[in-house]
Parts: C-alpha cells; structure tokens; sequence
C-alpha cells in the first residue's frame, strides 16, 4: 500500500475543534489586515489586494486539492468565468457591482456543474486532463471571441461600485469578501458534508460503503469550489478593471495549486498563507531579477520532494516539537447513556431468507473466481463461509455490495434484486461490510471514522451547515464503547494497532444499522486471545440485535465456535453446506483442506 | 443553412487547397505523435504526468540551433544535428529523472504534477538565460528545400522528410516496443514493477531509461520543427496541451491511441482552421470530451483502478 | 549438506503491525524444504522478505556465502534466486513466451544446462501450444506453471514457491506435483509455502510450520503427519 500512501498527521483531529489559541490568532491577523493600509504607500493596497484574491481562489482550490483529494488542473477556468461574466454583465447590461458579483459567482457556479458532470466520473488522471481541457476550450473561446470578449487585449473598462472606488476602499472590500467567504467554507467544512469529503479524500471504497453517494459529492464539491473561483475571478476583474485570456491560460491553473500546497493543503489556513508567502515572494524576487519563474521552479521542488504538508504542516511541526499544542479532543463523551438500544434502531426479526444468490458467476480473464454459486442466508442466523485460499469468497462479497458486477446470475436482499445497484445503494438498504484487507479512514481521528458512519446513516452527508462534531455524539461514543476504542476516540485511526483497526471498521459498519452484516475475515492478523474476544463480541451483538451476519474466516476454531451454518466454497463453487458438526464430518471438506485430493 | 455550409464547407471543393490542409495536418501529426508517444510511454511505466515535456521539445529546437552552430558546416550536419539534440535532450530528462522524480513515485500524484510543472518554469527560464528571449533560426538542410507537387499542389519537400521521420520513428518504437526484450521489459513494467524486479531487472535504472527515451523523442519532435518555426520561448506550453488532448483521446500508455489521435487532432485542426477558424482548436478538445464520457479512459488506454 | 538459505531471526512488518516474529530456518542444497500453516500464518511475508520485496526490521538472510539482507529484489533475483508469488502475477499484455523471456538469465558457468523455452516446454508441455498466446488469457492452472515456468528462466539455485496448488482443481495439482517432482530431480533446491498438506509431503524432504510469525516446528513430514495433536493444533480444521 506504499504506493496511496500519504502523510497523516494528527491535524483533522484538531481542525474541527478550533482551540482558544488559534482564535486569538484569528483576531489579531484580522485586526492586522485591517490596519495594513494605514501609514503605508498606496501602493502595497494593490499588492495586498492580490493577496487576497489569490488567498480566496486557493481556499477555492483546496476544497477539492485537500479536502476531497481531487487534483483539478483547470480550476483557473472557473475564476474566468466569473470574471468574464461578471465584466460582460457590469460592461453590457450595465448591471450594478453587486448585482455582478452574485451573478458572475452563479455563472461560474453552473460552469462547474455542466464540466464537473463530466469530469467527476473519471480516474485521476484523467479527471486532471479534462478539467485542463476545459480550461483550455474557455481559454480559445475568450481569445478567440474578439468581439464579445475583446480577445487578448482583454475586456477593459470595468469599474468598481463608487462606494469601493479606490485602491484602500477596494482593499477592504476584497477583504470583506475573503472574510465571508472564508467563514461559508470553514462551516461547511466543518458540516457533515465537509466530512464526508474527507472521508472520500481518505478512502472512497469505504466511503462508499457506509452508504455515500461518492460521485454525487464530488460534483456538489467541484460546483462549490467553482462558485468561490467565481467570486475570486470577480474581485478580480473589478480590481484590476479588465480581465485577460492569460488568466485562463493553462499555467494559471497552476497558482491556486502553488498556493494551497505551498501553504499547506491539509490546513484550513494554508492557502491563506501561501498565497501571502507567494505574492511577496513575486514581488520581493521580482525586485532585484526578471528570472522569477526560475525561482518559483526551485522553490516548487523544494516543497514537492522535501516539505509535502507546506509551510503550515512545517510549522505545526516545529510547533509541536516545541510542545506548545495540545492535540485536538472529540466531541466530549455525554455523562448519560441514551439508550440500551446499540445498533440496530428497529431490528428486523423477521423470519425467511435475508440473503439468496442465484447462479452468480464472475470471471477474470481465464480464471473462473465465482462460478455459479447460489446461497440462502437465513434470518438471524450466522453463515461462515470457508474454504481455501483463492476458492473465491472475497469476490462473493464483492458481488454482494456492488463492488463488482457479476457476469451472471442475480443477489435478492429481503426479496429484492440488489445486484445491480451500486455499492452505496446496497449499503443504505441496510447490508454493511468490512474488508479483507482492513478498510478505514486511516488519516482521520477513530471518532471521526465512526461519526462520518452514523451521518451517512442518518442521511445527513448534505448537511452543510451544522457542525458534524454536534451531531450524532450518543451514538458514535455507544459505537466505539461497544467496540472498546473510547480510549482511543482521538487518535488518528491510521496509528492504531491492526487489531483495534479491525474492531474500528466493526464499528464503522455498524453505524449503518444493518439487517445483514458482511465480514471479509473479521480476524486475520489477530492475536489469537483477540480472535475470540472480537468474535463473541460480533456474536452478541448480533444476538442482541436480531442481526444476520455472514462472514468468511480462516480461523477454524473461530468458524466452528460462532457459526451456526457453513458453506464450504473450493474453486468458485460450493462444495458443502451445513450445521458445524455436518461440516466437520464432511469426507470432502477435510479433502480439501488437507489436500487429500490427491 | 445552405449558406452556412457554403461559407464554412464551400472551400471543400477546392482539391488543391483540401489537398494542402490534408497534407500539412498530416505533417504536424507528426510533431504531435512524437511528443505524446514519449508522453505516453513515460506514463504507462512511471504513472506520471510530465508536464515538462513540452519544455523537452523546446529544448530540442533550441540544441538544434547550438548543434547546427558547432558543427559549423559539416557535411551531413542536419541528421548529426538531429541525433545530437534528440540525445542532449535525453540528458536532460534522464538528470531530472534521477536527481528529482526517483524520489517521489510513492508520493501522492499532487506532488509528481507539481514537480514536473516546476520543471516547466525551470527550463523556460533556462531557455531564456541560455538563449535569449529573440527566436533562434535553424537552417533548413539544401537538399530539402523546395515544393514538390501533391495532386498538382506545391508542398514544402521537408514537410515530407517529416511525414516519413514520423512514420519511420512510429515504426521502429513499434519494433521496439514489441521486438525487443528490452521493449519487453518496459510493457512487463507497466504490470508490476515489483514482479519484474523480482525477476531480476533493475526498475529503477528501466525506469530512467524510459525517462530518456521519451524525452529523445520530444526533443528529436523540437530539433525536426525548429526549421519550420524557429526556435523560441512558448514553444513548451503550445504543444504540450495539444500532445494532453492527445493522449487522453487515444489512451494513456498506447502507442496505437497516440498514433491515430495525433492525425485525429492534427487534421481536425488543420481542416477547421479554414472552415472555423476562430474555433480549430476547440474541434479537438471537443472530441476529447465526447470520447471520455462514452469511453473515460479513451479510445486504445486501459480501464484504471 | 551444506546450507544454502539460512534465515535467522527475521521480522518484518506491514505498516504497523508485525507479522513475522524471528523466523529461522535453513535449507540444505538441493532439498526441499516445505512452510506449512494457516493463511496469515506469515508464510507468503517470509518469502517475501528473502526475496527482498519486503525489507526485514531485524533478522539475517544469508545465501550460499552472501548476505542478501535487505538487499534489492533485482539484486537477490541476480543471484539465482527464483520466485513465484502467491498471486502468480503473470503479465496480462504479454504472450507466455514473452513472459518467459523477461526473466531469462544468462547461466551461470558450472556447467549445468541452462534453461530455456525448449526446456520449460519439455517440462510444461502444456505451454508449449500457447506460446503466442497472452498471459491474461491462460486459466489459473496454467498461469501457475507459466509463473513457475519464467523463475526457471533464470537458472535459479533456489526456488521460492508460494502456494503453487492453492485454487487449482485436483487434477491439475497432480500434473504440477510430477512437474515439481521431475524439477527435484535435477538438484534444484525449493522453499515451498503450502497449506496443502498432501501436496507438501509428496514433495518435501522436511517441513516447518509456522504459526502467527514463529517456526513452531520443523522436522520430518512423516513425524508431522504422525502426530495428531501437532497437525490439528496447526493445520487442519
């Protein structure tokens, strides 16, 4: 896994509880923008209303680049939409400043709707390519359409409202927006939404299977980060009285990135910082040589290869070393305990089939995983289903959430076809599963992990505005005491042991407050003390609950003492089913797995 | 609408003038396949995106200027300078690649896109420094001056010597790539550099010399244009874009894909630039969407993780 | 005999937790020496830090006269040293005899005959037919002999098998069991991982169990097999 692998720090611990510390540094920078002005030539207004243009695209920037891990290239085509709007609107229609500037952000806006449909449908790489390009048809269209646009002598003559006419008074303008722009995103960063991304940004598969609509999401984000690129290319276009095709060009998607990574693109305050640190830097260099873009260069290596979490995560770290913070807590534990009801809200002791496969076949290449395989799982039983290595149980499971489509065949849940359904849809009908390799949000606090799956069951990831660390509290504490990570509530959950990650994704996947619980061998690599513990713990719940489990596991001592039905899988298909004891006795199973094939 | 198509398409019936856009699309096809195949083939290994490779074609038109000026004369000097500049530039790529990218193929991909985008500063500003910011002619060799004629219509004869170099070239990676061990090895690598490794190659120095093949190839792309534009700044961002539209089109890490979208996107552009020439270039980004919603990981690439 | 692997005290882990816990073992040249235990045992991580493809935190791994710890897996491979991952990890886009000439090797001058596509075939006669044919398209058994198949491409002196019967069909399994056998018997020295004990006796002169990252036993197969209590505290169901 070296390959994903990113640098975590303990920093989403802290960010959403905003300690006394950094709200004094809050005030005394805003007490400290508002003075600037005062005493000094009016020319570093200008300069310092940059500043805060840039400061606002790279907060723009960074909803996407840090907090849902999407590398747009072509975020710059959104700030030209807002401006170009914002200037053909005040130029044209002759419409007031304002009016223009909700309506250049609202252009911009549905710019990112039509392209990010597109866009968030695709990989990496490609998702990078084709924001790129659609930078670039904006680009070709602004210097091509002379006549609307005014092409590469730019669309001039923009003049900003009377009441911020002036390099100070448009300063403090800037400044107001930044402000309110700032505080939307920060709230909504801090909302169940805002966490979610994180979530998809850590690990969309699992995010995917608490029950979120990944792509959805992504798009909501890419229209929101379009909107305040919007709002940015406005202030431009009335800051510098025009707007040109070079601020669309493909290299202008490079400065919110510069900004946000160079500040820092794990840190809320990040591409505030770096876009102060930038444009000085620009302004210093640019000073005594022409040969910026050669420094810039160097610094960007720099940065790349040696500082990756930027000159905040420096900080934080030379902070840390000093000891001067405190790690941040969770939402403090609740002195009462709500419920006795644990998991599942109205169990469903419901007799019959949970679970029925018919006939599901799955093929990769020449190598047959499931082949033809049908399956009941009754109600409130717990189905084990063993078998060797490669006999095909994890791509069942795959199957069974979506993961995978089958090449035939068909998966009833509660009586109805699931098997086309996509993985979040499987999850909100009430099927929840951990992984074979352990699946978490490794970068995330362990409450944050659990909290992310009661929001996502309350159907609460499009909440934007409440702050997610007041919500769901009772239940993700209930979740982690059941599981016995309280302890742990606050540490990143990519630190924890491997047992206690595996016991995290339980909790995870109880959140969902499922009718069937899928667990992909709920105890490898455990410790062997462990592996009973962890399983007398899923069988109680599940007792308690009324809940079906069905589960793979390699640990025959723990097969035998918690199941009470087994398929036996060998190749792709079955090869017996019964009580333990049928099972045990079973001529071909002990064949198996003894080898007695032979 | 009979007049739209008369205004835009009516030029179609002018055999002498279709022939000419055909022919020169065909040519910049050339240029384009030659930088994105090196784009490609770097992607398919090392799953990095090189910005700089613009900067690297650049960089061959610029060592084309110095070479023709060292050499001074020789006889021959245009294909010397040819193979002296493509491998200047395969130098260049493959210190970046050991001094700097080595580092970071773990890293998230943030960071491998900011790097190479720093190369893309660097070298442009070591452009000027080196040569100045006034563009630098390069001669063209006698022996392909002059038109021959296509269909009765006149065509640049070194126009040709490009639509052959690019066959030629396309031929011998196609030789290389599936004739040779080492070509191989590379297609092995896209797989699993871990499994290949265990097998006894040495990825990290394979990975370096996919590095500087594809980077010779760009910068032979700059050394065989430089007669035709001359040499100057802004050379890295005009192609680089095209050779991204034409990657996506065909497929990151096919030959095939880059192949066949370079002569999509250079005809289109060619053809468009008389029927809509305020909007040529908006054709091939056009095609590119259509073909990433029906096919996200384009028309020859591989469906990704 | 002299030794021709010795490992001592190997640990090593994925990200944070351990999964080997000082495993040490020798093997003799020209013996075949089997690494029995459950999935998550630790089997296919020991392996894998002989080979190089995970670096060990302590522990030594010596090869004939050389330390190969923590060496690079090109470089172990190099010194003729096969592997066959669990996985197989055939190359999709490339026809079986490109896989196999990926992995050749020049022989080492001793004299013993090297291998080449003529000789693999001989040996995996099935293969022979599908020379042209892409790796991605073989069935798994077939794919198990290729991958075994392309580590004799590079005249190894050992063996690494990880689970060569595992999701194999019955008849299958046996084929390859005489192929195994046949190899044997020009002298080449096997490590092999299995949980198919059967599979495993046929072919091992001695055998270590591992369990949760610890040799618990080594010893002779017949002892093993002998013993109840040891077989099923460790192997079976």
């Amino acid at each position: 896994m070296r390959h994903g692998e990113r640098v975590v720090g303990a920093r989403w611990v802290s960010a959403a509880v905003v300690p006394r510390a950094t709200t004094l540094g809050v005030v005394v920078v805003l007490l400290g923008a508002v003075a600037l002005p005062h005493g000094l030539p009016v020319f570093y207004a200008f300069l310092a209303t940059d500043v805060l243009i840039l400061a606002l695209f790279g907060l723009s920037m960074n909803l996407l680049l840090g907090y849902s891990g999407m590398v747009s290239f072509g975020h710059a085509a959104y700030l030209g939409v807002g401006g170009y709007a914002a200037g053909l609107l005040a130029l044209r229609a002759e419409l007031p400043m304002a009016g223009a500037l909700v309506l250049g952000a609202v252009a911009a806006a549905v710019a990112a709707m039509l392209f990010g449909a597109f866009a968030v449908r695709l990989s990496a790489v490609y998702f990078a390519m084709l924001t790129l390009a659609f930078q670039m048809i904006l680009h070709t269209i602004v210097f091509k359409w002379r006549t609307v646009t005014g092409g590469e002598d730019g669309l001039r003559g923009l003049r900003p409202a009377a009441l911020v006419d002036g390099p100070v008074a448009y300063y403090y303008f800037a400044l107001g927006v930044l402000v309110v722009s700032a505080l939307v995103m920060y709230v909504l960063l801090n909302s169940p939404f805002g966490y979610t991304l994180r979530a998809i940004r850590e690990n969309p598969v699992r995010t995917a299977h608490v029950g979120v609509n990944v792509r959805l999401n992504r798009w909501l984000v890419f229209v929101v980060a379009g909107f305040f690129a919007g709002v940015a290319g406005v202030v431009l276009a009335f800051s510098k009285g025009s707007m040109f095709p070079e601020f669309v060009y493909w290299t202008a998607a490079a400065d919110p990135i510069l900004v946000a990574v160079l500040g820092g693109m794990h840190s809320f305050a990040g591409p505030i910082v770096g876009a102060v640190f930038y444009r000085v830097m620009v302004y210093v260099v640019g000073r005594y040589t022409e040969y910026w873009p050669l420094v810039e260069g160097a610094l960007l290596i720099l940065v790349a290869i040696s500082m990756p979490r930027g000159l905040v995560g420096f900080a934080q770290t030379l902070w840390a070393s000093a000891g001067l913070r405190s790690a941040g807590r969770p939402a403090p534990r609740p002195l009462a305990r709500a419920s006795a009801r644990l998991v599942a809200a109205t169990p469903s002791r419901a007799t019959g089939d949970v679970l029925r496969l018919v006939g599901l076949r799955k093929h990769f290449g020449g190598v047959r995983a499931v082949d033809g395989v049908s399956l009941t799982v009754e109600a409130g039983q717990i189905h084990a289903i063993i078998g060797p290595n490669g006999a095909g149980k994890s791509t069942l499971f795959n199957l069974l959430t979506g993961h995978l489509q089958a090449d035939e065949g068909e998966v009833y849940f509660g009586g109805k076809p699931i098997g086309h359904l996509p993985s979040h849809a499987v999850i909100s009908r009430g099927i929840a599963r951990t992984f074979q390799i352990t699946s978490i949000l490794r970068g995330l606090a362990v409450y944050e992990n659990v909290l992310i799956a009661v929001l996502a069951h309350q159907r609460r990831v499009l909440d934007c505005v409440t702050p997610a660390k007041t919500l769901g509290v009772d239940q993700t504490w209930q979740l982690l005491e059941l599981v016995g990570l309280s302890e742990q509530a606050g540490q990143v959950a990519g630190v924890l042991s491997h047992g206690d990650q595996k016991r995290l994704e339980l909790a995870i996947a109880l959140a969902n407050q499922p009718t069937l619980l899928l667990l992909d061998e709920p105890t490898a690599g455990m410790a062997p003390q462990e592996r009973f513990e962890s399983v007398e713990l899923v069988r109680s719940i599940a007792r308690r609950e009324g809940l079906t489990v069905l589960f793979t596991e390699h640990d025959m001592d723990v097969v035998f003492s918690a199941a009470d039905r087994i398929t036996v899988m060998h190749q792709g298909r079955i090869l017996a089913e019964g009580a333990p004891d049928d099972i045990r006795k079973d001529e071909r199973v002990q064949r198996v797995y003894l080898g007695g094939t032979l | 609408m009979l007049e739209f198509f008369a205004t835009h398409f009516g030029w179609l019936t002018d055999v002498s003038l279709v022939t000419l856009q055909l022919a020169s699309g065909i040519a910049s096809a050339m240029f384009l396949f030659l930088v994105a195949s090196g784009l490609s083939l770097i992607f398919g290994v090392s799953r990095i995106i090189n910005f700089a490779h613009g900067s690297f074609y650049m960089f061959g038109a610029y060592f084309a200027h110095t070479w023709v000026q060292l050499l001074g004369g020789t006889p021959g000097e245009f294909w010397v300078m040819l193979i002296l500049a493509s491998l200047s530039v395969a130098l260049l790529g493959g210190v970046l690649e050991v001094l700097f990218l080595r580092r970071i193929y773990h890293a998230d991909p943030i960071f491998q896109l900011l790097l190479t985008f720093a190369f893309v500063l660097l070298l442009s500003d070591v452009a000027k420094i080196l040569w100045g910011a006034e563009g630098k002619v390069v001669p063209r060799p006698e022996a392909l001056a002059g038109s021959v004629s296509i269909l009765g219509t006149p065509f640049p004869r070194y126009m040709l010597l490009v639509v052959a170099a690019g066959f030629l070239v396309g031929l011998a990676l196609w030789v290389v790539f599936y004739r040779t061990r080492w070509g191989r090895l590379v297609r092995a690598a896209r797989h699993s550099r871990d499994m290949l490794g265990a097998l006894g190659t040495n990825v990290p120095r394979l990975f370096t010399q996919v590095f500087m093949l594809g980077s010779a190839l760009a910068g032979l792309a700059g050394a065989m244009v430089a007669p035709i534009v001359t040499a100057a700044p802004g050379m890295d961002a005009s192609i680089i874009i095209d050779a991204f539209v034409v990657v996506v089109i065909g497929g990151l890490g096919s030959f095939l894909g880059a192949a066949l979208a370079s002569l999509l996107v250079a005809v289109l552009k060619a053809l468009g630039t008389v029927s809509f020439p305020a909007i040529s270039m908006v054709l091939a980004y056009v095609v590119m969407a259509v073909v990433l919603i029906f096919r996200p990981w384009g028309l020859f690439g591989r469906r990704e993780e | 005999m002299t030794d021709l692997l010795v490992v001592e005290g190997l640990e090593a882990f994925y990200g944070q937790s351990q999964v080997l816990f000082g495993v040490s073992f020798t093997i003799g040249k020209g013996e075949v020496l089997s690494l029995l235990g459950r999935n998550g045992a630790g089997k296919t991580t020991t392996l894998k830090s002989i080979m190089g493809l995970v670096p060990p935190r302590a522990g030594r791994v010596r090869f004939g006269s050389t330390d190969i710890t923590g060496r690079p897996a090109h470089r172990i491979a190099r010194l003729r040293i096969g592997y066959v991952p669990e996985d197989r990890v055939i190359f999709p886009d490339l026809t079986v005899w490109e896989n196999l000439d990926v992995a050749r090797r020049p022989p080492l001058p001793d004299g013993r005959e090297a291998w080449t596509e003529e000789r693999v075939f001989e040996l995996f006669a099935q293969l022979r037919p599908m020379a042209r044919r892409l790796g991605g398209t073989l069935s798994g058994g077939e794919q198990q002999m290729l991958a075994i198949a392309r580590a004799l491409m590079g005249n190894p002196d050992l063996l690494l098998l990880d689970e060569p019967s595992e999701g194999l069909a019955p008849l299958v399994v046996q084929t390859m069991l005489e192929q195994l056998l046949r190899l044997k018997e020009t002298g080449l020295t096997i490590l092999l991982s299995e949980q198919n004990l059967t599979f495993a006796r046929r072919l091992s002169d001695r055998v270590c169990v591992i369990v949760k990252g610890e040799i618990k036993y080594a010893g002779s197969m017949e002892e093993l097999v002998a013993n109840e209590t040891l077989r099923r505290a460790y192997l079976t169901v």
